[in-house]
């Protein structure tokens, strides 16, 4: 097998959460100084997950002003100057994945139980 | 466990014209008819030896790249066609100490598809070096990586089966859904992407097919 150096989510995956969220804040950076808003919230939804492992006991919710202010720190030192309010619809955007994926895995334990009655109701 | 997994790679630059033919049923049908066809042009095919206990083994893989929270979807799959093989009249391969199966098997098909996503991930990030930068859930695309040569995105859809049939038909109805991601994102972004489909058919524990189609914007 090819030897590579790991991507971001092997980094989320050994506990590396620090050296993962470099990289995505790198990413973001890049991402906004060529203003490519397709993949912004998919980062920023990243970083909310790597903060919230982080600090045990949060989430990924309630770490999103610690991301924001971490963003705007970043590209201040780049000197990345986004247009208008993109950031913060980034982060609006990502909060929303998240709760979005925090009710899918809610709904998939209920789906299961769903599943196994209706089989009793030979529906 | 070494699985030597028969790929077929296509390779196709995307025009602006036919990525605007995903706009309504009437111009994917002429999309189909005439233009996809040609994304089949440009193929290769080799036997990739995919071993499933190297390095940190399958596992990560499901790890990093299954929608599903499982352990050894591999097992499952092996298990099952042991199974199917033992009550089909094949070779002996059931369970227990007279290995025989007491009935005809059901797939896991969540190991099946959790299989598949980690073989496809595997696959894009050893064949075409990428990084994995998310993995989104219950959304399209299933995959998003990004090439640290190129500086380019490319979004990866997944598809796994049992079967190797119909897997052009198969590829084209489901890289239309994923161009229309292309699509209507094309104005928040100023570089161009990859487009990915992946099929993973797995019709025996040892028998697994790999097609990939990248269309390059």
């Amino acid at each position: 097998m090819q030897e590579r150096a790991p991507d971001a989510v092997d980094l989320m995956l050994e506990g590396r959460l620090d050296d993962a969220i470099q990289e995505y804040l790198t990413l973001y950076s890049e991402a906004v100084e060529e203003r490519n808003w397709q993949i912004g919230p998919d980062l920023i939804a990243q970083l909310l997950y790597c903060f919230a492992l982080r600090q045990e006991g949060s989430s990924p919710e309630k770490v999103s002003s610690q991301v924001a202010e971490h963003v705007a720190d970043v590209l201040h030192r780049k000197g990345v100057t986004p247009d208008g309010r993109r950031v913060d619809d980034d982060l609006e955007l990502a909060l929303g994945q998240v709760r979005a994926a925090k009710r899918a895995a809610g709904a998939s334990v209920k789906r299961a139980q769903k599943e196994k009655d209706q089989r009793w109701q030979g529906v | 466990m070494i699985l030597d997994v028969s790929v077929t790679e296509y390779r196709h630059h995307l025009s602006p014209y036919e990525l605007g033919l995903v706009r309504d049923k009437f111009t994917q049908a002429v999309l189909k008819r005439s233009y996809a066809p040609q994304w089949f042009t440009h193929y290769s095919r080799w036997i990739w030896p995919a071993d499933l206990n190297a390095g940190r083994g399958f596992q990560w893989y499901v790890d990093k790249y299954a929608e599903m929270v499982i352990d050894d979807p591999w097992h499952d799959i092996e298990l099952f066609y042991s199974q199917f093989s033992g009550v089909s009249g094949m070779p002996p391969g059931g369970v227990g100490p007279l290995a025989y199966p007491t009935r005809y098997p059901l797939m896991n098909t969540s190991a099946l598809a959790s299989a598949g996503e980690a073989l496809a991930g595997w696959f894009c990030e050893t064949h075409y070096n990428w990084a994995l930068i998310s993995r989104p859930r219950l959304a399209t695309p299933d995959l998003i990586f990004r090439d640290p040569v190129a500086a380019r995105w490319a979004l990866v859809e997944v598809k796994s089966t049992g079967s190797g049939r119909d897997t052009q038909a198969r590829l084209i109805d489901d890289m239309i859904k994923l161009l229309q991601v292309l699509a209507i994102s094309k104005h928040l972004r100023p570089r161009p992407y990859n487009a990915v489909l992946i099929v993973v058919a797995v019709s025996g524990s040892t028998n697994v097919s790999l097609t990939s189609l990248l269309l390059e914007e």
